[in-house]
C-alpha cells in the first residue's frame, strides 16, 4: 500500500487534474461536432437523390434498394426534402392507420414535427412550413379582417429538412392501397397560401 | 559536473579550472569561450543533460497528449456508441435510446443517430430496440439460430426486423426480412416465436444467410407513449423479445 502511494505522490497533481480538463473539453467538442462532422448522416445519404419541395414515394424497401441503414422493409416510405428559403412549403398527408406516421427531420435527423395514425379514425395532416427566420410572410386573412377560405394548416418553422411518411407494410393485400395513400401526400412550394 | 567545475579539465596541456578557463583573456585571432568549450568532457556532459531534460520533457507531454486524446475521444465513442444511463435504457441484450429524434434529445442521441446515417421515428412516439447479443450476452451471429419470443402489446403495431452488423439487410432468396404486427403469425397462447437461422424454417422464420455478427431491431409504435398513458408501467423485461440462442454449427 505504501508503495502504491509513493508511486502516486510521483505524479504531479496539476498535471493530473489538467489532463482530465482536457479529456473533458475535448469530450464534449467531440460529442457536440459529431452530428456535423458524420461522415455519412441521413440527409447526407438522401439529399442527392431528392428533388426539392417534392415528395417521392420510395420503392419497396430491399437489400438493393435501402437508403438508410436499419431502415426496414417493414414500411414503405414516401419522402420530401423541404427547403423554405424561397417560401412557404406545404405539405399534406393522410394518416389512416396505426403506425402511419410523418416526420419532419432537420438536417441533424432531429424531429421538429410528428404525428401518427390512430386506431379510431385516419388523421389528416396539413402542414404550411414557414421559414425560421424573422421574415415578414404577409397578413394572414384573419389580420386583414377576412375570412380564411379554407382550414388553416398547422403552421411549423424550418429551413430545410426532411419530412418522412411511413406506411407500414400490412401485407400483400394492402400494398397497392398503401403505396396510392403514400402518392397522395403533396410536398410543395406555395407563393401565398392564404 | 562539479568535479569538473573545481578540478578543472585538461586544456592546452595544462590542468585548468572552468572559470579559469571561461575568463581567461583570449589572445587575439584565439577562439571564443563557447568554442573553447567544445569537446570538453563539461561540454559533453552538458550536452547529454540537455538531451535526456529535452527527452524527458517529450515523453511526458506525449504521454500527457495521448492519455487526454484516449481519454477524450474514447469516452465520446462509448457515450455515442454504447450510450450509458444518461441516455439509454437497456433489457437484457437489448437497447433503448430515450430521447430518439426528439426537439430535446440530448447531444449524446444526436451524435449517436448522426453516426449511425438514420432517421429513427421519435421516441415521442415510439420505441426503437436494438439488440446485438442474445439473452446470455454472446454476439449474434449468423452461424447460430436463434429464438425470438415475445407477448406483443396489444393495440400497437409493431416489427421484429434483423441486419447484419452495419444495418444493412440481409440478402435471401426467400426475401424475408422482417415481421410485423400484421404479417406475423401469432401463436394460440398469444405470443410471437420468431426464428432467425440461415436454414429454412417453418413460421416466423427470418433468413440470417452468411451475414456474421447481426443486430435485430424491434419496433412499437404506441401512441399512448406520447399520452403517458402506456407501456411504461409495465415489466421492462415483458416489453421486449427474449432471443434465446438453439445452437451453433
Amino acid at each position: 500500500m505504501k508503495t502504491i502511494l509513493a508511486q502516486l505522490r510521483k505524479f504531479d497533481l496539476r498535471l493530473v487534474l489538467a489532463a482530465f480538463f482536457a479529456m473533458a473539453i475535448l469530450h464534449v467538442a467531440t460529442t457536440f461536432a459529431a452530428p456535423s462532422i458524420a461522415l455519412a448522416t441521413a440527409w447526407d445519404r438522401l439529399a442527392p437523390a431528392l428533388k426539392s419541395n417534392t415528395m417521392v414515394v420510395f420503392p419497396p424497401v430491399g437489400p438493393d434498394t435501402q437508403p438508410l441503414p436499419y431502415l426496414a422493409p417493414d414500411s414503405r416510405v414516401a419522402m420530401c426534402l423541404f427547403d423554405t428559403r424561397n417560401g412557404k412549403v406545404a405539405i399534406t398527408a393522410s394518416l389512416p392507420a396505426p403506425g402511419w406516421t410523418l416526420t419532419l427531420y432537420d438536417r441533424t435527423g432531429a424531429a421538429i414535427y410528428v404525428a401518427a395514425g390512430r386506431p379510431d379514425q385516419p388523421t389528416a395532416i396539413s402542414l404550411l412550413l414557414v421559414p425560421d427566420d424573422d421574415r415578414f410572410m404577409g397578413l394572414t386573412p384573419e389580420a386583414q379582417g377576412r375570412r380564411s377560405p379554407r382550414q388553416s394548416p398547422l403552421q411549423v418553422q424550418a429551413r430545410k429538412g426532411l419530412a418522412v411518411l411511413r406506411a407500414p407494410d400490412a401485407g400483400y393485400a394492402y400494398r397497392a392501397i398503401n403505396e396510392a395513400e403514400l402518392s397522395r401526400a403533396t410536398c410543395r412550394s406555395v407563393a401565398d397560401t392564404r | 559536473m562539479i568535479r569538473t567545475l573545481f578540478d578543472g579539465t585538461r586544456f592546452g596541456g595544462g590542468l585548468q579550472t572552468l572559470p579559469q578557463r571561461l575568463f581567461a583573456r583570449a589572445a587575439p585571432g584565439a577562439r571564443s569561450w563557447t568554442a573553447k568549450l567544445r569537446g570538453t568532457s563539461f561540454w559533453r556532459h552538458q550536452v547529454k543533460k540537455r538531451i535526456a531534460i529535452f527527452l524527458r520533457l517529450l515523453t511526458d507531454w506525449a504521454l500527457f497528449i495521448l492519455v487526454v486524446l484516449t481519454g477524450g475521444f474514447g469516452s465520446a465513442y462509448y457515450m455515442m456508441d454504447v450510450g450509458t444511463r444518461l441516455s439509454t435504457v437497456t433489457e437484457g441484450p437489448w437497447t433503448l435510446w430515450t430521447t430518439a429524434a426528439r426537439p430535446d434529445a440530448d447531444p449524446y442521441t444526436r451524435a449517436h443517430y448522426a453516426r449511425l446515417g438514420t432517421l429513427p421515428l421519435s421516441s415521442e412516439i415510439a420505441e426503437t430496440w436494438l439488440a446485438r447479443t442474445d439473452s446470455n450476452g454472446s454476439a449474434l451471429h449468423s452461424s447460430c439460430d436463434y429464438e425470438l419470443t415475445l407477448r406483443p402489446p396489444e393495440s400497437s403495431w409493431w416489427s421484429i426486423a434483423v441486419f447484419d452488423r452495419d444495418g444493412r439487410l440481409i440478402q435471401n432468396a426467400a426475401e424475408r426480412y422482417a415481421f410485423t404486427s400484421d404479417t406475423a403469425a401469432i401463436s394460440p397462447d398469444g405470443r410471437f416465436v420468431g426464428l432467425l437461422s440461415r436454414s429454412a424454417g417453418g413460421g416466423n422464420w427470418l433468413p440470417t444467410s452468411g451475414a456474421g455478427n447481426l443486430s435485430v431491431v424491434y419496433t412499437v409504435i404506441d401512441m399512448s407513449l406520447a399520452t403517458g398513458t402506456g407501456d411504461e408501467a409495465r415489466d421492462l423485461s415483458a416489453r421486449v423479445p427474449a432471443i434465446t440462442a438453439k445452437g451453433c454449427r
